[in-house]
């Protein structure tokens, strides 16, 4: 798994492994990342229905920049910086794996539906 | 026109900004004494932990600080020099300013018992303190935490997670009982007692005790004596004022600023943890020690500086927190009264949470998720949402936007009621309505 993600993105590489030397092992095994290294295989198109199905967006009120939610990024999208603007992560190459949402210590972010076709949905 | 912010941290930074959204040519110049800048203190709690690395605290990339466009002194400011407005750097080197904003936010209440100053004592203020407690956890096998709030706690799990047994000291017979509740506080404390905290209720430390300038434990008021190889203090902040103190600025506990952020001199402003703002709606000044706020005021005193007559509107006071590995939203007023843990103030409090209107309190769920809500006449006034937080985001709205609950209150108050049910259909209508 380690070495599917350090062919996909370099900075994710380096992610990995800080994580193994501070958090050991057993975030590796973490059901949640390797389902989002999974979302890095799909394809582009199943990649733009997720992206269009749900996005994540913040509530900067509650953001402290600690930055846990770039650092766990698997595709390094400064998650961070989306959340000081007060903007959702409209970033193309988001793929709503969740880790950001997860790992976030004081529920910063959460996933909202972009119902593109359908109104009066939230 | 310069513009000089003393401070580095979140309120400096929003500053700038807000200079800049309005002001493009102006000089604008930082001044601080932290080595290391803008960076997310209330962050290095998950630095202790092991959750964050220290490099990826710091927010702001270069290309942010360049499109921002200012100077940087890493320097401390001896003196303010009102009448020819100008500071004294590093006791030497002037540096004038036409308007000033004082950032310097706060530090830890010092530890006041002999024996305070040994190798080993500890306090989180700043990323240093933060290294230094990791280079100790790295020999030491047992620690010492004494104090009420968020940062102790923070304290506590930072030296949990790096295999040091920790005993936590209160005063009290609770943890943070001016903020939670009893069945609150029970919570975390049976968290931390889960985890291998030992706790020592009513337990107050008279000497810290040393052995070759080292920290070897500390004795109690009732005689008894703790071993420790760390000791770590969080008993409350201090916010900076001597700076203001010196050039006599108005002052009571913080630096007495109006709504404009303005302190009793037109062109010296205020904002974040030093600063106590004069609140209109309440008529009174109040100390927040909250990242938000200082974001607000910051921001705030940026536009004012820069000509924009703008004046803070303070929001009822919200914190989110993690308690014991519980993610906590604080909102409006919830606790009353003194803790006896802390000093004054803590990092992570605002004194708008102790001061209770008449309000009952309907209460919901049990142990991981709970809600409590304070229920005044017609509104909601505060809540204290533990766990499970999708009620979050609706109760910090019904509150600040003082909305009339009026339709459910009388559900709200029967016993039993099932407070999330209610809250979430209030809501709901509310939305669709």
């Amino acid at each position: 798994m380690i070495r599917m993600t350090f062919v996909t993105t370099s900075r994710c590489f380096f992610g990995s492994i800080i994580r193994v030397t501070f958090l050991g092992v057993k975030r590796l095994i973490d059901w949640r990342r390797n389902l989002s290294f999974l979302n890095i295989f799909k394809s582009d198109a199943a990649r733009r229905t997720a992206s269009f199905a749900g996005h994540v967006v913040p509530d900067s009120s509650r953001c402290v920049q600690c930055g846990i939610c770039t650092y766990n990024c698997p595709i390094g999208i400064d998650v961070r910086a989306h959340v000081w603007r007060g903007e959702a992560i409209n970033n193309n190459e988001c793929l709503t794996c969740g880790e950001c949402v997860a790992r976030c210590p004081r529920g910063v972010l959460r996933f909202e539906r972009t119902d593109l076709f359908t109104t009066g949905a939230k | 026109m310069r513009y000089v912010i003393v401070g580095t941290g979140v309120a400096g930074i929003a500053a700038i900004e807000a200079i800049r959204s309005l002001d493009k040519k102006g000089e604008v110049i930082m001044v601080g004494d932290d080595p290391h800048g803008f960076y997310s203190r209330p962050g290095l709690a998950y630095y202790l932990t092991g959750e964050m690395h220290d490099k990826g605290l710091f927010p702001k990339t270069r290309d942010d600080y360049a499109r921002l466009d200012f100077k940087y002194h890493k320097a401390s400011v001896s003196k303010i020099n009102r009448f020819e407005k100008s500071l004294l750097l590093d006791g030497k080197t002037p540096l004038p300013y036409d308007k000033l904003l004082i950032a310097t936010g706060a530090i830890a209440a010092p530890l006041t018992v002999p024996g305070a100053n040994l190798k080993g004592v500890v306090k989180l203020d700043h990323l240093e303190d933060a290294r230094h407690i990791l280079s100790l956890a790295k020999r030491g096998r047992t620690a010492i935490v004494v104090g009420g709030g968020i940062t102790a706690l923070e304290l506590t799990e930072g030296l949990l997670a790096r295999g040091v047994t920790v005993q936590y000291l209160l005063r009290g017979d609770r943890y943070w009982s001016n903020v939670l509740d009893e069945h609150e506080s029970r919570i975390v404390e049976a968290r931390l007692q889960e985890e291998g905290v030992t706790l020592h209720f009513h337990s107050e430390i008279t000497e810290v005790l040393g052995k070759n300038g080292k920290v070897s434990g500390v004795r109690l008021l009732n005689g008894q004596s703790l071993k420790c190889d760390i000791l770590a203090y969080a008993i409350g902040i201090k916010p900076r004022v001597e700076l203001a103190r010196e050039a006599e600025l108005a002052l009571d506990r913080g630096m007495l600023v109006n709504e404009f952020m303005q302190t009793n001199d037109s062109d010296i402003y205020a904002a974040g943890d030093v600063a106590q703002v004069y609140d209109p709606a309440s008529g009174r000044s109040v100390l927040d020690s909250l990242w938000s706020p200082a974001r607000e005021q910051g921001f705030t005193a940026g536009l004012n500086m820069a000509g924009q007559k703008k004046p803070y509107i303070k929001s009822p006071p919200f914190n989110v927190t993690r308690l014991a590995g519980l993610t906590t939203t604080i909102i409006g007023a919830v606790g009353h009264g003194l803790d006896e843990d802390i000093v004054g103030i803590a990092r992570g409090d605002s004194e708008t949470w102790r001061q209770l209107p008449d309000a009952s309190v309907a209460q919901s769920g049990f142990d991981v998720n709970r809600i409590r809500l304070l229920v005044g006449e017609k509104n909601l006034i505060g809540a204290v949402v533990m766990g499970d937080q999708t009620l979050s985001m609706p109760l910090q709205k019904i509150i600040s936007g003082k909305m009339d609950i009026s339709s459910v209150r009388d559900k709200l108050l029967t016993q039993n009621a099932k407070i999330a049910d209610l809250v979430m259909e209030y809501w709901s209508n509310y939305v669709a309505a």
